[in-house]
Formats: C-alpha cells, structure tokens, sequence
C-alpha cells in the first residue's frame, strides 16, 4: 500500500472505532424489555385447557378454552378461545389457510373468517373472538366448523366439524 | 511476473487453498442444520438456510477483514492475503444466498414487487427498534456484489490499481451496515445474549486488530534518517539481514525495500505496480523479488519484471561499510540497473 491508502485505512478504523460501539450500544438500548414477552407466553401456556379436539391423519386441531371459564358461568363468554393448529408431519405445502365458517349458506370462502396461514410444520394457535360454545349435559359443547383451503390450488382441501 | 506466473490462474496452492474454503463452507452449513434439526425441529427449511447463510457470511466476512492487519504484523499470515480474494468471492455467494432467501421468504408472497416491498413494507427510519434492517443488509449485498465481480485482474488493469483499490475500500462502509443490519435486524428480538456478546467480540476484534497495524505501520513511517553530504544515509547493520527477506524503511515518505539475495544488498521501491502491495513484505522466489499479494515479480538489480512482462519499480544505491547499511534514497530511473 502506499502511505495515503494507509492513512486511510487507520482513518476509517479510528472512526469506526467510536461509530460501531455506538451503534451496537444504541441498538441494545432500543431491544423491546424481555419480561413482556416471558410474562405473555407463560400466561398463555398455563391458563387454558382443552375441551374439544379434532384428530385428521396430518394433523390435529384443539379448541382451548382460559382455565377462569366454568361451566356455570353466566350466559355469554367474556373470553377468547384459541385454537391450536398441531401438524403432526411436515406439510408438503405452506399455501393453506384456516377460515372458520361462520356462513353456512355460502360456499364462497370469502364469506367465511380468515384465521390465519398455516406453516408447514409445528404447532400455530389462533384466537376466537366468535364462537359457538355452549353447556350440555354439564359438559362444554363446541360446535364451530373450520376449512382448510389452499390459495395456490384456490380450492377448499379439507373441513374439521366440531358438531356432534 | 515470471513467465510461469498466471495472474489468475489455478496453481495447486489455490486449488488446496480452494478446497479448505468449500469444505469449511460445507461442514459450517451441515453443522448448523443438524443442530437446527435435532434442537429446533419446528423451523422450515428456508428459516434455516437464511441464518446459517447469515452466521457463515458474517464469520467469513471478519477472518477476511483480519487478514491484512495481520499479515502486517506477522509474515506467517501472508498466505492468506495472497488468496484473499477468493475468500472474499465465497463470502459474497452465501451472503447472497442469505439476501435471495430472505427476499423470497419476507417480500416474494404479496403482490407487490419484491424490490419495492423490500424498502416500502418497513419505513419507521426515525424509530431504532423497528427501524428497516432489511435495505442495510441490501446496500450491504451491493457492494460486495461490486466488489466481487471487479475482483478479477482485468478489471484491476481497466480500472487502474488506484481506483481498484479505493473501490475495495468499501468494504469497510459494508461492515458497518452489516453489524448495524444485525444489531437492528435479529438482536432486536433474539433474547439470548450470544448472538450480542459475538458480534461485539468481532467487532472490537477487527478495530483493535487494524488499530494497532495502522499505528505500528505509523511508527515506521516517522523514522527519522540523517542523510551525508553524499545523500547516502546509515538505515541498518548489515549483520540484521536475512537471506531471502528484506526490510523496509521510509526515507523522506518513501517506503524502500532493502532485499538480501545471494550475500548480496538490493533496493527497490516498496510499492508494487499491480495493485500497490508491499514488496517488502515478500521474498525472492527464482531468483526474483515476489510480491506477497498476488505474486508479481521483479529483479532485485534492477526493478523489472522478468520478460515477457514489462512492469517496473525503482532501484536504490546501496553500500556497505564496515558492517553498515547506507542507503540512497534518491531513486534511480525504474528498469535502470545499478
């Protein structure tokens, strides 16, 4: 190198030398506070149960219900539900979605809930402002119908029916 | 050069040196993805392709910002400098095997212009949590993609060794968006405290490492030389000279070269003409002083490249008295023998 390209070379390191700290330190600063998202999940893990599940070959659908739901409470749920997506193998395709139906007189899947993508593996919770939950025989009744449909095929692929 | 040099030929060192790369490259990557597999099944492929690719590129990118510093400060590294830019060519292919994949991944679903999505989807530039990592990286991506294509020697001769160089140069500018591309990107989300504790360790690594080369190569340029009456001035003993090797010294600026060959003392002009690397930094090959770049040689009596090649470098007058080292440093016209 020649002396200029080497004065260069140590001016940029020198100025580097104070940039880069600064903006690991800033950065670092700026990370959102890690006890939120802690606080959120185990909440989330430990407050809901199970109350009806749908078994297919590839997968598994759960309706979780907040443990602080109980069969006595009074008419209306002031809670959500979620449901619990479980691929039980690796899906060939990341191209389908998950709608709950919520009108059962049109078979266009625009008319129907889009809950959300369903990734090719692994277990994806949803949550339920709506739902059709109800007490017989002093045991939950979940009643919602789900679709399946794959965008790329643009074409309903499957159908989990909770009524009895 | 010799007439067996080739300037951008395969000679069985790089092939060797070629090789180590790939299969480092390769056991990196299966690495990473078995580990993925049995501790984290739950990620998609694409999901693990994009961060190996990432954590590779990044590793690869601070052995070659290493590289010259520390050839600097030990001859033993020079090897590595000499092929460097092979290393620099694989770094850019898995860094834009990261970019493609994350375009693909993040950009590609909508019905919006991966290009344009890529710098529409995020503009919170006044907010440093959310602030778009994605167009750091991608500015990133681009220089190295220039560099890479311009790494050939034919672009050096078209470009000129001066612009070539300066152009290179960027590579420090990308660094920086990249540790920014991190810091902002996958730190502002990922809890656990290695990926933060790395990326400083490398980044302090790569400033105190170029730091302490600048100052020292700074303490040799500001060597002070009285000269004689007759312009010769004492720079050395002639009993600290190693056969094959030289040492350098800068003379009113001017980095010279003394060669020891054949019991005998060469001077020559520091800077070689191919892309300004320090000849004194080499040593005699066949005869010829070989530079540690990217091997361009020269005769040490009289500073050109053995034919059929036709570059030159100055020559200095050297004498020896009585165990002494006297060295002029007015130079002689380039191709004149002493």
């Amino acid at each position: 190198m020649i002396k200029s390209q080497r004065k260069r070379h140590l001016q940029i390191w020198a100025l580097w030398g104070v940039l880069i700290p600064v903006g690991i330190i800033v950065a670092l600063m700026a990370v959102p506070k890690k006890v939120t998202q802690e606080l959120l999940q185990k909440v989330a893990a430990s407050t809901y149960h199970t109350i009806a599940s749908v078994e297919k070959e590839n997968y598994k659908i759960n309706i979780l219900v907040p443990n602080s739901i109980t069969i006595k409470h009074p008419t209306g749920w002031e809670y959500d539900l979620k449901v619990e997506f479980v691929n039980k193998k690796e899906s060939a395709t990341d191209s389908l979605l998950l709608y709950k139906v919520i009108n059962v007189t049109d078979n266009n899947i625009d008319k129907q809930e889009l809950l959300g993508r369903i990734e090719s593996k692994g277990t994806q919770e949803f949550r339920l402002k709506f739902f059709d939950l109800r007490v017989t025989n002093n045991k939950f009744d979940y009643r919602d119908k789900f679709l399946l449909y794959d965008i790329m095929k643009k074409q309903v692929v499957d159908s989990i029916n909770f009524k009895r | 050069m010799s007439v067996g040099y080739a300037a951008v030929g395969w000679n069985r060192q790089k092939k060797i040196y070629d090789w180590l790369i790939f299969g480092f490259c390769v056991l990196y990557l299966l690495t990473f993805v078995v580990f993925t597999a049995s501790f984290n099944p739950d990620y998609t492929f694409e999901t693990v392709l994009i961060r190996c690719t990432s954590t590779l590129a990044v590793l690869l990118l601070h052995i070659i910002l290493s590289i010259g510093p520390l050839a600097r400060l030990n001859k033993k590294f020079l090897p590595l400098l000499y092929n460097r830019r092979h290393l620099g060519v694989t770094m850019f292919c898995i860094a834009a095997v990261h970019g493609v994949f994350s375009i693909l991944q993040f950009h590609t679903l909508g019905n919006v212009n991966p290009f344009v999505s890529l710098f529409t989807s995020n503009t919170n530039f006044n907010s440093v949590a959310s602030f778009p990592f994605q167009s750091l990286g991608f500015f990133a991506l681009i220089i190295l993609f220039l560099m890479a294509i311009t790494s050939h020697d034919f672009w050096l001769h078209n470009l000129s060794p001066r612009v070539w160089k300066t152009l290179h140069m960027f590579v420090y500018l990308a660094y920086f968006l990249i540790v920014m591309h991190v810091m902002l990107g996958v730190i502002q989300y990922e809890t656990h405290p290695v990926f933060v504790i790395l990326i400083s360790l490398g980044a302090a690594w790569l400033i105190a490492l170029h730091l302490i080369a600048g100052t020292k190569e700074v303490k040799k340029d500001k060597e002070k030389f009285i000269a004689a009456s007759d312009g010769f001035v004492h720079v050395s003993e002639a009993s600290e000279f190693e056969e094959g090797r030289a040492k350098i010294f800068c003379i009113d600026k001017e980095r010279i070269a003394v060669y020891k060959h054949e019991n005998k003392l060469y001077a020559i002009h520091n800077v070689c003409k191919h892309q300004g690397g320090p000849l004194g930094e080499g040593k005699i090959l066949d005869g010829c002083i070989t530079c540690p770049w990217h091997g361009y040689q020269y005769l040490p009596h009289n500073g050109q490249s053995p034919p059929p090649f036709t570059e030159k470098v100055s020559v200095y007058d050297v004498r020896v008295r009585d165990g002494k080292v006297f060295l002029n440093p007015k130079p002689n016209p380039e191709g004149c023998p002493l």
